[in-house]
């Protein structure tokens, strides 16, 4: 009787709460604008999800100080998603179902949208990331998917910016190529890289590949180091970039490392005298004199520097937080109408005028930055010839 | 000279693989379960190492040998908390196998909860990191690996021959009950072979920290050490040497010729044809598969 009775009295107080919980949320979707974001805040790109949440967090703390939107404060409601596919369509489906929210911003993968992409054909709530795989927003030529946005350069714009300073401008004509076969976005830019380098003269001596998880690069760089390249191409995300770098040091490798954004800080910091005669293509320059002011606020806020994902985080929302603005609702239809035609949204690293045959921007140009001795030196904007 | 090259590089991944599976085959031999709760002591070992490495800028013989101390620690007070209340119930393998999964699956959660998915690199304990000979540049942390890894054995061996308790260790590895009926004190034999089963992870940790950087799912290594000991035939420890030793060359070979990418499915398939053909591994073909080096 008694286990009867504590059993009885446990479930009224669980239903209780669980009641009571969903009433707020109800409340929450109905005096609130809620909008989302989907970040891998504890998996193998943490440094970058992490940095990129709180971006999202000073957007919205931003516009919620000045009075909200639509005359509603601003609710965020962040996920993580481990840089795990199915966790993060998992978070969107309970962003979209659950908690109602009318737009979702990031998260920074290309994987996770690739996926995403015909998910929110059918959920019909857009994102706003930055996936740098034209797959992810271009369903076929011409045609993009149609709740998808991206606020960053293409992998080929990234291949082609990379591949063409490094044959024009520092010389540099046999290449070792290292990429995770299984990271769309890696995988698209080393073959953008190859393209133009072998359309510029250039050679790619050799073309070594990985997966997920792999940690141990000595075999694919032994073999890279005996067709004696000018320059190692390392396409990757932070974690197995940095193993990489520091592999191939530590096995006497000096040349030139060309790579893409992922040798932002804090790059530096995670692989010590390694860290030296690295060329990468970046979307800003961190002495960009638009930054600073965030820049200070961030790391008043956090105590840390933030590092690119910051800024695209706040620049993504910012876009969100401007196409709700234009649509007058919180319809996601109408925000979705209102992103294709985003046009001179000021941000911190762009000013972003979406394509709407592409749901991104029509052309960028990135900056090269160098790192030596530990330490960052901007090289300037290049645009590479066609 | 390439192929000489390659063939340092696999010795050196296959004996950090080796330390892995040596330490797991000996939980084997005794408790008859695979306990992947080992890569949690791997883990932790390579945080501690790191933690004492930059706190107290400690060389590198100390922090090997207090990570080795540590490991083994863990290791006990795992055995005391997860396995010992199963195994006085008496209760079946199963159970062992599936603590050792959720107590690898709670450090793992813990340290991600505790410091982030971030990773950590280890500071660098010497001035070079190659050494020359001729044509061929050796990575100095390579050459460590293997020379710690075959000490560490060698150790091990010494141990399990020539002191009693090693005697104790292999008998207890025939029979975990007559032992106890002729006087000897099993939990502490069982203490001991999870002592030096994480002194070994001790030693792991600390190495592959050094190698890939440390993060949560380093422990995640262990399924190396799993298919070696398969290789090599479960519970035998020469076979577990010889299993990961094969495993790593054919590993960074398969790598070198024919991709990265096709690296898993070789480790698995060589996997599964000794499951399926030769269930008693590399040990089996010589006709011995107790405890034995």
């Amino acid at each position: 009787m008694k286990v009867i009775l504590r059993f009885f009295v446990l479930s009224v107080v669980v239903l209780g709460m669980g009641l009571l919980w969903s009433t707020t949320l109800e409340a929450a979707s109905e005096d609130y604008v809620v909008i989302g974001t989907i970040q891998d805040l504890s998996g193998p790109n943490a440094l970058w999800g992490q940095s990129q949440a709180r971006g999202v967090e000073m957007a919205v703390e931003d516009f919620n100080q000045r009075g909200g939107l639509l005359g509603k404060q601003i609710v965020l409601k962040t996920y993580d998603f481990k840089l795990d596919v199915q966790e993060g369509i998992n978070a969107y489906r309970r962003l979209v179902n659950q908690d109602k929210a009318c737009v979702v911003v990031g998260p920074p993968v290309s994987n996770l949208i690739l996926a995403l992409a015909p998910i929110a054909e059918e959920l019909k709530v857009p994102i706003v990331g930055e996936p740098s795989d034209e797959r992810a927003t271009t369903k076929s030529p011409g045609e993009p998917w149609g709740f998808v946005f991206a606020s960053q350069p293409t992998c080929k714009e990234y291949g082609y910016t990379m591949a063409g300073y490094a044959i024009k401008e520092l010389g540099l004509k046999k290449f070792g190529v290292i990429y995770n076969k299984a990271n769309a976005w890696g995988a698209m830019i080393a073959e953008a890289f190859m393209n133009y380098a072998k359309d510029h003269g250039a050679e790619i001596v050799s073309e070594q590949t990985f997966l997920w998880g792999d940690t141990d690069f000595r075999a694919q760089l032994t073999k890279i180091k005996d067709t004696q390249p000018d320059a190692l191409v390392v396409p990757e995300y932070l974690q197995q970039a940095a193993q990489i770098t520091k592999q191939a040091r530590e096995m006497g490798m000096m040349i030139p490392i060309v790579g893409p954004n992922s040798f932002t800080p804090p790059m530096v910091d995670l692989i010590g005298s390694a860290a030296n005669n690295i060329y990468f293509v970046n979307n800003c320059a961190f002495d960009d004199p638009n930054l600073q002011e965030f820049i200070a606020e961030y790391k008043e806020k956090y105590g840390v520097d933030p590092t690119t994902n910051a800024f695209f985080g706040y620049d993504n929302t910012l876009i969100a937080l401007n196409a709700i603005e234009r649509a007058g609702s919180t319809d996601p239809v109408a925000i979705r109408n209102a992103l294709a035609q985003t046009k001179d949204v000021k941000g911190l690293i762009y000013t972003y005028t979406f394509d709407p045959t592409l749901h991104r921007p029509k052309q960028f140009v990135a900056t090269v930055i160098k790192i030596v001795d530990g330490k960052y030196i901007t090289v300037g904007k290049y645009l590479p010839e066609p | 000279m390439l192929l000489l090259q390659q063939l340092i590089n696999g010795l050196s991944l296959g004996s950090v693989y080796a330390l892995i599976s040596v330490g797991f085959a000996l939980i084997f031999s005794v408790l008859k379960f695979s306990n992947f709760a080992h890569g949690s002591v791997i883990m932790l070992s390579a945080y501690f190492g790191l933690w004492i490495s930059n706190r107290f800028a400690t060389s590198l013989w100390l922090t090997l040998l207090l990570c080795a101390l540590a490991g083994g620690i863990v290791a006990v007070i795992i055995e005391k908390i997860g396995f010992r209340p199963i195994r006085l119930r008496g209760g079946s393998t199963i159970y062992f196998f599936v603590s050792s999964i959720s107590i690898s699956l709670f450090f793992e959660s813990f340290m991600t909860a505790l410091l982030g998915g971030q990773f950590y690199m280890y500071r660098n304990f010497f001035k070079e990191t190659t050494i020359s000979l001729g044509k061929l540049i050796i990575p100095w942390t390579s050459v460590l690996t293997l020379i710690v890894s075959s000490g560490a054995l060698i150790f091990l061996l010494y141990v399990l021959y020539r002191t009693r308790i090693g005697i104790a260790i292999r008998a207890a590895s025939t029979d975990l009950f007559t032992p106890n009926l002729m006087g000897a004190d099993v939990d502490l034999i069982v203490s001991v072979t999870f002592f030096l089963s994480g002194v070994l992870a001790g030693i792991s940790g600390l190495f592959l920290g050094i190698n890939l950087t440390v993060y949560p799912q380093i422990g995640g290594l262990v399924i190396k050490g799993f298919v070696a000991t398969v290789i090599g035939g479960l519970g035998s420890l020469s076979g577990a040497v010889f299993g990961a030793l094969l495993l790593g060359m054919g590993e960074t070979l398969i790598t070198a010729y024919l991709g990265g990418s096709v690296t898993p499915i070789f480790s698995f398939s060589i996997m599964f044809i000794f499951l399926l053909l030769k269930p008693e591994g590399i040990a089996g073909l010589f006709g011995r598969s107790k405890l034995s080096l």
